[in-house]
């Protein structure tokens, strides 16, 4: 009897000490008790603050609607987890952002320096770290996110979306926030973001992501547009896809090639005291348009366009190689961090002075293409008499 | 009281899981940059000597552990002050494990919970064990082993998309004194902790074992902490690796299987729990056997739920902030651990090596005499 007595006491002991444990999470918080961000925009307002606009999910609404809904909340304050807190008071509801795909920077703030602007994001706990990051190439970046999307109900997931199949056109870099970050505080390499535009076109407006914005350190100095973007791509040895277009013997437009691989090597040398990179580049590709029923196996043969090809390449790549170096100093292609990765010592000796060291850099560039197919069919269109 | 003994296989599992406990979520320590992987390697080579130190004075002193030794060495008045020293190094060891996890989830999972709620419940999880026994301990070890180990080789197949090979280059470009400063980190901080195994010693078989146990879990230990330290630097790069305190938990975030198997570092880090579970438990073990031996108690299960909360209290207030922890776990530990570690065990060794051979002479001098059992 008395031993059951005990059992029971401790039972009872162990099933209160287990309701302690067991009654859940602390910090408690319900979906509709929360508001997701979808995407952010960042930019400054007249008095210099920085000003906050989240695309906020919609999660209200019937069932009977197919997609959710978006709405804007915009605030200024000084830092930024001062106007995500204060946005509860516009919200009602604390910001859920482990959902948010995008985050859309102002031409103004980015050139002003993107660390004080992207530091809470990728240090606080509440957001993550693998949320794409954009440049607007518009006056704002409200403007920008408040488009109405085409595909999609939402302009943030939408430009998820679009990074993902970005490989098929490179014609902007895909950069995620952490990448960014990443490339900030590597030395020999200076980062790189997408630009965002809004397409005017019969009254409609869309966004439109294209060309690169150059950063030196932290500060954006300069824009890139879709085709440098592909070369830079190339010479980074990152390129996935794309097309290049390559004119006829007239210089008129004439073949697509499909990019189906792409392989760059970049090889350092010092001579007389100068450093020299040598970039070589193997495209492999696939003619996939003829545009003319002059060309291809008539007035030219494979070797003629994939020659043209690469010379227009080599062309492209140097013309880009040297706006970098005169104009921004700004070394987006890595060459200081595949110095320091290949010849430790001789980077050693450059590294303190490497901006000026990659202005006065020597290239040569030395460009392959292939094409290994012309697709279904082996001629161009002939026309009848 | 009733002798405990754990097979080989279940002492090595709680080995195993004992080194790997903190540095599955803390990293380790990372001034050398990419070549950290090859500090670690030296810090493994540099633990086998000492392991082999460990498992000689098993050998010595069959069926006795830590406290017995140094009693029956350093007779009882300064073998019992070493006795304390241990069993605080054991206290102490296992309040900064269990902040280790607090910070963890203060940090990255439970932001607005109290960090000593959690610290709490797995203190008393870790109480509970100790106080059913090592045996259960070793057979929960084992079967956490296993557990443990597919889910960090799944994490690490699941990793391979996002490696950066070229964050290896340049290969030993560091400066060779901050290598060193990193091998000698990884050394005290996991790989010679071991040293706390000591002090459950009594529940090893007499016969050899010890050798196999410290050496085969060091190695298999040894394994993981490359494969999680390469992962890190691969799928990070040196530079963020150092900005971060939970770089593991950072690297499986950064996993994303075609939009589909991605957001699993709150399921990675179960492992982190369990390996630090039986951290925390055979410290707490330890320092209450150590108890026990010093003040000569009939068994050291009259302690734990003192030993318990005295360390669960100890480890709320021994950090002010997760920045300290960082700094004490990184440049002051290696330090402080090494008397622990390294000089007291050898000490011991050496003194009794003498004590041994003085034995055997005299033995000899008096040949009439029945040899002990070998």
């Amino acid at each position: 009897m008395r031993s059951l007595l005990r059992r029971c006491t401790s039972l009872i002991a162990l099933l209160l000490l287990l309701s302690l444990g067991l009654t859940g999470c602390w910090n408690y918080a319900e979906v509709d008790d929360m508001a997701i961000v979808a995407g952010v925009a960042i930019d400054k307002n007249e008095d210099g603050e920085l000003l906050l606009t989240a695309e906020v999910v919609d999660t209200g609404g019937s069932a009977d609607k197919a997609q959710a809904g978006y709405k804007m909340v915009s605030l200024s304050g000084d830092t930024m987890f001062e106007i995500v807190r204060n946005m509860i008071s516009m919200t009602g509801k604390k910001l859920f952002w482990s959902h948010a795909k995008a985050i859309i920077i102002s031409e103004e703030a980015a050139r002003e320096g993107l660390v004080k602007v992207i530091d809470w994001y990728s240090r606080d706990t509440e957001t993550r770290s693998d949320v794409f990051i954009f440049v607007s190439g518009e006056k704002t970046a409200r403007e920008v996110l408040n488009l109405n999307s085409t595909t999609e109900a939402i302009l943030s997931f939408e430009l998820a979306q679009m990074m993902r199949d970005e490989r098929y056109t490179n014609t902007a870099p895909t950069v995620e926030i952490w990448d960014f970050i990443d490339k900030l505080e590597t030395s020999g390499i200076n980062a790189t973001a997408p630009i965002i535009h809004i397409h005017r076109k019969n009254g409609e407006e869309s966004e439109r992501v294209v060309g690169t914005a150059v950063f030196v350190k932290d500060r954006m100095v300069g824009k890139l547009s879709g085709d440098e973007t592909k070369t830079m791509l190339i010479v980074k040895n990152v390129l996935k896809g794309g097309v290049l277009a390559v004119d006829d013997k007239r210089g008129n437009p004439a073949y697509s090639l499909e990019i189906i691989s792409n392989q760059t090597k970049l090889k350092h040398q010092m001579v007389d005291g100068k450093l020299q990179i040598d970039i070589r580049t193997v495209t492999k590709t696939a003619l996939d348009e003829v545009m003319t029923p002059d060309g291809f196996l008539k007035d030219e043969t494979l070797q003629d366009i994939e020659q043209r090809a690469a010379e227009q390449l080599q062309a492209d790549i140097l013309a880009l190689i040297h706006k970098m170096q005169q104009e921004y100093d700004a070394d987006i292609f890595g060459f200081g961090e595949s110095l320091y990765e290949n010849q430790p010592k001789l980077w050693d000796k450059v590294k303190d002075r490497w901006p000026e060291v990659f202005a006065g850099l020597e290239v040569s560039v030395k460009s392959k293409v292939t094409i290994q197919s012309s697709a279904k069919t082996s001629r161009a269109i002939r026309l009848g008499d | 009281m009733s002798k405990e003994i754990i097979p080989a296989g279940q002492s090595i599992s709680i080995a195993v899981l004992f080194i790997t406990g903190a540095s599955l979520f803390l990293g380790t320590s990372s001034q050398s940059g990419n070549s950290s992987w090859i500090a670690q390697c030296l810090a493994i080579l540099l633990a086998l000597p000492l392991m082999l130190v460990y498992a000689r004075l098993h050998v010595l002193f069959p069926g006795k552990d830590l406290y017995d030794m140094l009693i029956e060495v350093f007779g009882s008045i300064l073998g019992r002050m070493l006795c304390c020293l241990y069993i605080w190094y054991a206290l102490h060891l296992g309040a900064l494990v269990l902040r280790n996890f607090g910070e963890f989830s203060k940090t990255v999972a439970l932001t607005a919970t109290p960090m000593l709620a959690p610290m709490l419940m797995i203190g008393l999880l870790c109480m509970w064990v100790v106080h059913a026994g090592i045996e259960v301990l070793g057979r929960s070890a084992k079967f956490l082993l296993l557990f443990s180990l597919i889910v960090i080789v799944i994490l690490q197949l699941l990793s391979v998309p996002k490696f950066e090979y070229h964050h290896l280059k340049p290969l030993l470009h560091t400066r060779f004194n901050l290598i060193l400063a990193d091998t000698a980190g990884s050394f005290t901080f996991p790989f010679a902790e071991i040293v706390v195994f000591l002090g459950a010693f009594s529940a090893i078989p007499a016969k050899g074992s010890a050798k196999r146990v410290l050496v085969s879990s060091t190695l298999i230990a040894g394994g993981i902490i490359i494969m999680i330290t390469l992962r890190n630097l691969l799928m990070l790069g040196p530079d963020i690796l150092s900005s971060l305190y939970f770089p593991s938990y950072v690297a499986v975030s950064r996993i994303n299987i075609g939009d589909f198997v991605t957001r699993i570092e709150g399921s990675a880090a179960i492992v982190f729990v369990t390996a630090l579970f039986v951290k925390v438990s055979l410290c707490l073990y330890v320092t209450c056997n150590g108890v026990a031996k010093v003040f000569k108690l009939g068994s050291y299960r009259s302690v734990v739920l003192q030993m318990g909360l005295i360390m669960i209290y100890l480890s709320d207030f021994i950090y002010s902030n997760i920045m300290e922890m960082e700094e004490f776990a990184y440049h002051i530990y290696k330090v402080y651990a090494l008397p622990f570690e390294v000089v007291i065990p050898v000490v011991l060794w050496l003194t009794a090596e003498l004590l041994a051979r003085r034995r055997n002479s005299r033995h000899k001098a008096l040949p009439e005499q029945q040899p002990e059992g070998s």
